[in-house]
């Protein structure tokens, strides 16, 4: 059977973690840059705060019921994730890690109440956050057993029998099934197909015809024919991208010039953090196509191949200035720009040359010493002079919490 | 938290001289991660700031390495947290009674009744004193 594992509000449960003050009070967490929420507590859902919603529409409620909002705390949500993805790895070899708070895992069991009752107690005992499981023969029905789950109180729900799972999909709206779509469920459901119930009885032709292929495979998932197997092993990345839409558009060269060097040192950090070396560097800029600045549109693309690989962040960042120099046009305004590395290797299989040395140790050296810094003092102490980070706090993160697992100094501090 | 793993092994390169006798072993060095910490998922760190648990040897400053997914047991020091506060106790667990002693004369006991918000998040493991 697939096991769909799913934490209840996973940000907001990342933030209670550390503050049991909070437990029984409304809280929300924000997205990128404090505009939408995107993660409620119960209470907050109570309240009528909807999943989404930008936070000024909602200032007044917040402001009335002393509501808890947080700026999102990646950093601490990425490490929690982790470990709950490795808990999970306890309990079955072929784990699929679908989201920052969600993992499907395949498992054959006698008891399939105990093995989710297990599994909901053990994970809320070790890593504090309470999470729920939904058990189908499919994704599609563990999906849809899942969020039946999260209403009831022991946590997790099966869909085992024929008749009980007969009797959930009718009563399941075709726009709560997993992998239609928005669009696909509104042209369903103005065609009579209003719930999960209703797909699996239409004509396969009429689907072939009207929709597509996934649709077909969807109503296969619901009647427990699995067409989406678990991919569990993670494909390695082949490209690393840091790409930015600027709030104010960007005239100025030096400006720029700032911009990309930060995108090519966060892509080079990326990089190294993978242990990996990059043998193609590309960058992008492009103008604001709602706003026409001399009756054009432009975009500039320049790619760079190293004759060596290279994870040197002097390298990296010159070069992608020189191209900047040579793609940039005055007069301009840019909306967007980026940095892509790409053909990557492992550190000790990448390609020499003897046209070029190889890296010197004394430049690996620092940057050994460069993310050594950089780690141990947090987000970026050490910056290329080029650089514009502290442009970062311009990002709205007004009510960021401490970086409590990752950080000596950010540990809780108890008074006892 | 980073938890790293270094094993070294002895690589040896083919020389004329006698051959160590300790090359076929692997060797490797005393992580201290290891020793301190054995369930790295479960395991958060904390420091303390106050006395009122000196008589055990935890002073205000100190490090604590707090391990959720171990079963508390009676006299354990844990971390818990009592009506939405965070505190370090001893535990005193008898069969219908429940209390949270301090390692300090000067402090009374906490007995826990029904109308307590009380929950166990973990048990202490060991305190770090760093004296440079």
């Amino acid at each position: 059977m697939i096991f769909l594992v799913d934490c209840n509000n996973f940000y907001v449960s990342c933030e209670r973690l550390f503050r049991p003050d909070l437990n029984y009070t409304p809280v929300v967490v924000l997205s990128n840059n404090d505009g939408c929420i995107i993660s409620r507590s119960n209470e907050a859902k109570k309240l009528g705060i909807k999943m989404g919603v930008p936070l000024f529409k909602v200032r007044n409620l917040i402001e009335k019921n002393n509501v808890s909002v947080f700026s999102s705390n990646f950093e601490l949500y990425g490490e929690i994730s982790n470990r709950i993805m490795k808990e999970l790895s306890c309990f079955s070899n072929s784990v699929e890690v679908y989201s920052i708070d969600e993992a499907f895992l395949e498992i054959e069991s006698q008891n399939y109440n105990l093995t989710s009752e297990n599994i909901v107690k053990k994970l809320t005992y070790t890593t504090g956050i309470p999470v729920s499981v939904g058990v189908g023969k499919t994704k599609t029905l563990s999906k849809i057993a899942g969020s039946i789950a999260k209403k009831i109180s022991k946590n997790y729900f099966i869909l085992d029998s024929k008749i009980k799972t007969k009797k959930i999909l009718n009563e399941t709206p075709i726009k709560d099934v997993w992998g239609l779509g928005n669009k696909y469920s509104k042209f369903l459901t103005s065609n009579g197909i209003i719930t999960a119930g209703n797909l699996i009885n239409t004509n396969r032709n009429w689907i072939l015809n009207k929709t597509n292929i996934n649709i077909l495979r969807t109503r296969e998932e619901l009647k427990g024919i699995s067409c989406y197997r678990l991919s569990s092993i993670v494909e390695p990345r082949k490209t690393i991208r840091v790409s930015r839409s600027f709030k104010k558009d960007i005239k100025n060269y030096e400006k720029m010039e700032k911009y990309i060097s930060d995108f090519a040192f966060l892509a080079s950090k990326k990089l190294r953090n993978e242990n990996k070396k990059a043998n193609e560097l590309k960058i992008f800029i492009v103008t604001n196509r709602f706003k026409y600045t001399n009756g054009q549109n432009y975009k500039g693309v320049m790619t760079h191949n190293f004759i060596v690989s290279t994870d040197n962040y002097i390298e990296i960042i010159r070069y992608s200035n020189l191209m900047l120099t040579k793609i940039f046009r005055e007069g301009l305004n840019y909306k967007k720009a980026g940095v892509i590395l790409s053909k990557l290797s492992f550190k000790d299989q990448y390609q020499t040359s003897y046209l070029e040395p190889i890296q010197s140790p004394e430049i690996e050296n620092l940057m050994k010493k460069i993310d050594y810094l950089n780690d141990k003092f947090g987000r970026n102490k050490v910056l290329f002079s080029t650089q514009n980070l502290y442009d970062k706090s311009k990002i709205n993160r007004r009510n960021l919490s401490p970086n409590y697992m990752n950080s000596w100094n950010d540990i809780p501090n108890i008074s006892i | 938290m980073y938890f790293s793993y270094p094993i070294h092994f002895y690589n040896s390169i083919a020389s004329a001289g006698f051959p160590s006798p300790s090359e076929d072993l692997f060797i490797s060095q005393l992580n201290l991660q290891d020793h301190l910490i054995k369930n790295p998922n479960s395991t958060i760190c904390i420091k303390v700031s106050g006395d009122s648990m000196i008589d055990i040897g935890i002073f205000s400053g100190d490090m604590l390495i707090v391990d959720r997914s171990l079963k508390p047991k009676n006299n354990n020091v844990i971390l818990c947290v009592l009506d939405g506060n965070f505190l370090v106790k001893k535990l005193s667990k008898s069969k219908n009674s429940i209390a949270l002693i301090s390692e300090n004369k000067n402090y009374p006991l906490i007995p826990i009744n029904e109308y307590n918000d009380f929950n166990i998040y973990g048990v202490v493991t060991a305190s770090i004193k760093k004296f440079l």
